[in-house]
């Protein structure tokens, strides 16, 4: 053996051994568990806990309560007077399809060529780089759903995504998450398309052209029925995408997210899900949807709604920011959102403040940005409230959330410190682009 | 009977004390927000002829005199937005209701927020439901020299009622919005460096324009003195320059009748902005301002008023990259005097909650209730009328039940001009329709 491949050969052991330790490090790091004690505990669905403590492990809550026991090993951090919640839940966000700055080359939340476009998918345009994913961490998100725009009456597929700063979308897929599809009713799909001259450019167009398109997927899955019933011996009918994606729909597999406005615009939604039989899972933005309350609460269909963004626009114009209210007292399961970039993903908690100014009691606003919008995406067996099992996804508050002064002063995400108030975003620490969570 | 005579009796003799009396308005025991002169805590402002004529902790109410009740609650200045496009926008997505957006050539000073008010807009009240009695109305960004600005009350049957001092200060908007305006025009600006040059020559102009009329009028003088002579008859009909509204307007800016508002975000806009008011002398005051904070000490020192906001801007342009939510306490604590802007219509009503933020990352209290009382009427020159509850002012005051900003504070009661507004907005109209409907508490 020559000098240098001595050499080599101890560098590498080096290298190996750093290796090893580093994850021997790594991993006792990752099992240890987290105590957070002394805060009040705000759990969405089991009341307020005063001076209590949330044990995480193995990136889920291991355990909550007031007098609980803390593992002898357990890494504890003092969090008197500070408020837990669990992480945000944002059920209808463009993050990472409209990145900031919103400048042409980031335009990828709209396929407006064709009014339904429900082959696309908004996990093939997620730009993971977006800033507004430290900013909405450092806002206490966690959770967020990113849906395509509103330019097309069925607008794609939506991913719903832990926001942990991971490189790749495949990494910040939330596991096992229920297909859901984004449809739009109302003014944006009129605009759009009379712009291009084409239709829609009428309520009467939008029902028309949707309610062709479901004919066809179910022709479409008929004829696949017949080839698959029949001997074979036919080459197999062409996949079509869209098609398939709306045979879905018609199948009852997907979780249907329908932006709409009016009055007007729900009644025709609502039609087209009693004609071909499938459940409307929310309705989205709804500003108007107080009005037929006790209609929505018999459907049992979900609202995601603004705090108040009222007047931009004509279907805007009766919104009242206590819509979530009313739906509340009728019994509607009701969440907020960003619509991110129409408000900035980290100001997604005074959408529950600012509800709680018009009227709405502070426990169901919070329970609207967290367990409520779980509900309506399907995934509350997993995140929106602080109980055993659940994912380890926690912030801690400075002061009381609902309160505007208020500022997240640790975000965890499965488990994993992903933000403080000193130190920003930490899986972006240190990278040259700026993390903008100032 | 006896009641009767005396109450005659009463009628008769004290019927100018009793007018007197009526027409005072006593607003008692409230938590007083003076803004200039501190905090008083079981205060009693007294309003008569629309003006706060006393103000203090033993303040004798004259009898007769209409008592409201503040005990508990507080009572401040009405706010201030020191930018808005109220008045000029009804549906911002329909575009026969604005008025804020004649993106027909870069260079207008000449256009007049006045000239498109409606006092009739619900966006009017909308924002003062929520504590907000004044703002300046200023045109939408998208032009270079955008026109004049006008202070208004959000009180009023007429423009007339409405309009508080107009122009208040010129607009001009640098950087993105204005040359993508005409990028898309084929036309210049398309470039900052086209964006100054117009600006730049059109101050040029009005100088010019200036000696111009000056001549004239010097040459017509002389003429005048030299009786019966040929320079004379010369004079007497000759026509003076043309009258040009554009250059009148950059005129008052130039003499410093008007302040400038200039709204700029990035660093080297702000430096544009200061290199302007150098070269032409105008009274600069910066608008939206993203990135002051990297330049606080240099406007601190140079004494320019600062106005900021949206204080919860995304970093949605290149230009906004530089926003913080501090950006309002670091230049507050170098020293500029700063006022926040919604820079809104429809949410104008939003700005308390704005204030709330800057607060919450560093402003200090004291300092954010001037950023939407006393000093945005500083700024357009109006301070001796508002901005603050003193002996002499106009009667501007909201009474709150908690302190101000707060989230889960509300407006009980309005004045403006010591008339009380009211508080109902298409909002709440349409909530006591369905509350009733529903059966709702």
């Amino acid at each position: 053996m020559t000098r240098a491949s001595s050499l080599r050969l101890q560098i590498l052991l080096a290298v190996i051994c750093c290796f090893m330790v580093s994850r021997a490090v790594l991993a006792a790091d990752e099992s240890r568990p987290i105590a957070i004690r002394g805060a009040t505990i705000l759990t969405m669905t089991n009341g307020t806990i005063e001076n209590g403590t949330v044990i995480l492990r193995d990136g889920k809550i291991e355990n909550v309560g007031k007098d609980i026991a803390v593992p002898a090993d357990a890494e504890v951090i003092d969090a008197r007077g500070k408020f837990v919640t669990p992480g945000l839940v944002d059920p209808h966000s463009h993050i990472g399809v409209y990145s900031v700055p919103e400048v042409t080359a980031h335009d990828d939340g709209n396929e407006m060529t064709d009014p339904v476009t429900a082959q696309v998918r908004s996990e093939d345009a997620i730009n993971t780089d977006d800033p507004e994913i430290a900013r909405g961490v450092s806002g206490g998100v966690t959770t967020v759903q990113i849906l395509p725009g509103s330019g097309n009456n069925v607008g794609g597929w939506a991913t719903i995504v832990k926001l942990n700063g991971a490189q790749t979308v495949e990494e910040m897929k939330f596991p096992n998450a229920p297909p859901s599809m984004k449809w739009a009713w109302g003014e944006n799909q009129k605009s759009v398309y009379r712009a291009k001259d084409k239709a829609p450019t009428t309520l009467m167009g939008e029902a028309a052209i949707v309610r062709q398109k479901l004919y066809d997927a179910r022709n479409y899955t008929a004829k696949w029925k017949a080839w698959e019933e029949g001997d074979k011996k036919e080459a197999p009918p062409e996949r079509d995408l869209q098609l398939e994606s709306l045979a879905q729909v018609l199948d009852g597999k997907v979780r249907v997210n329908a932006h709409s406005y009016q009055v007007n615009h729900f009644e025709a939604l609502f039609r087209i899900s009693d004609e071909f039989g499938f459940q409307i899972a929310s309705l989205h933005h709804a500003l108007d949807a107080y009005m037929i309350a006790p209609e929505i609460a018999r459907r049992k269909i979900g609202v995601v709604t603004f705090a108040d963004l009222w007047g931009y626009k004509v279907e805007a114009w009766d919104a009242i920011p206590q819509n979530a209210y009313i739906l509340w007292k009728q019994g509607v399961t009701v969440a907020f959102h960003t619509d991110n970039p129409v408000i900035g993903q980290r100001y997604y908690i005074a959408q529950a403040a600012f509800a709680v100014h018009y009227g709405l009691p502070d426990d169901v606003a919070l329970q609207a940005v967290t367990i409520n919008p779980a509900r309506i995406l399907g995934i509350d067996r997993w995140v929106g409230s602080i109980e055993p099992g659940k994912h380890a996804d926690v912030v801690i508050w400075d002061g009381y959330p609902i309160e505007l002064r208020s500022r997240a002063e640790k975000v965890f995400i499965d488990g994993q410190l992903v933000y403080t108030l000193d130190d920003g975003f930490l899986p972006w620490k240190g990278r040259p682009v700026g993390q903008f969570t100032r | 009977m006896i009641r009767k005579i005396f109450l005659g009796l009463f009628l008769l003799v004290f019927p100018a004390t009793l007018m007197h009396a009526q027409s005072v308005v006593a607003i008692q025991g409230g938590k007083v927000l003076t803004v200039t002169r501190g905090v008083i805590e079981k205060g009693t402002v007294l309003i008569e002829d629309g003006k706060i004529t006393a103000v203090g902790g033993d303040v004798q109410v004259p009898a007769g005199a209409r008592v409201v009740d503040a005990r508990g609650k507080v009572v401040m200045p009405g706010m201030i937005d020191a930018g808005t496009r109220l008045g000029l926008v009804e549906i911002p997505e329909e575009q026969t209701t604005v008025d804020s957006t004649e993106y027909t050539e870069p260079v207008q000073p000449d256009l007049r927020v006045m000239d498109a008010l409606n006092p009739r807009s619900e966006l009017l009240r909308a924002a003062r439901a929520e504590g907000i009695t004044h703002a300046l109305s200023t045109p939408a960004e998208g032009n270079l020299i955008a026109g004049q600005c006008a202070f208004i009350r959000l009180d009023g049957e007429t423009v007339e009622q409405l309009v508080v001092k107009s122009p208040a200060a010129l607009l001009i908007n640098l950087g993105e919005a204005s040359k993508q305006t005409y990028v898309k025009k084929d036309k210049p600006p398309t470039t900052r460096m086209g964006e100054i040059a117009l600006v730049r020559q059109a101050f040029l102009k009005a100088r010019h324009y200036r000696a111009e009329h000056e001549a004239f009028a010097k040459k017509q003088a002389e003429g005048k003195t030299e009786k019966g002579s040929k320079r004379e008859e010369d004079w007497k009909d000759a026509t003076p320059p043309a009258r040009d509204l554009k250059m009148e307007t950059l005129l008052d800016a130039l003499e410093g009748k008007i302040p400038v508002v200039v709204r700029a975000q990035r660093v080297s806009d702000i430096e544009t902005a200061l290199r302007l008011a150098e070269e032409f002398g105008f009274k600069l005051v910066l608008a939206r301002a993203t990135a002051a904070w990297r330049l606080a000490e240099k406007l601190g020192a140079k004494k320019i008023p600062v106005i900021v906001g949206p204080i919860q801007e995304e970093p949605s342009r290149m230009e906004s990259l530089d926003t913080r939510l501090d950006n309002a306490a670091i230049l507050h604590r170098a020293g500029v005097s700063i006022a926040i802007q919604s820079d809104s219509d429809t949410d104008v009503r939003e700005l308390p909650f704005a204030v709330e933020y800057a607060i919450a990352h560093g402003l200090p209290d004291d300092a954010a209730l001037a950023a939407v009382t006393i000093n945005p009427a500083r700024f357009f020159g109006l301070d001796e009328r508002l901005g603050s509850v003193e002996v002499g002012k106009q009667a501007n005051l909201v009474i709150l039940d908690g302190m101000p900003f707060y989230v889960k504070t509300h407006v009980v009661a309005a004045f403006i001009n010591g008339k009380p507004v009211d508080l109902a907005t298409h909002q709440t109209e349409l909530y006591d329709f369905y509350k009733k409907k529903y059966g709702i508490e």
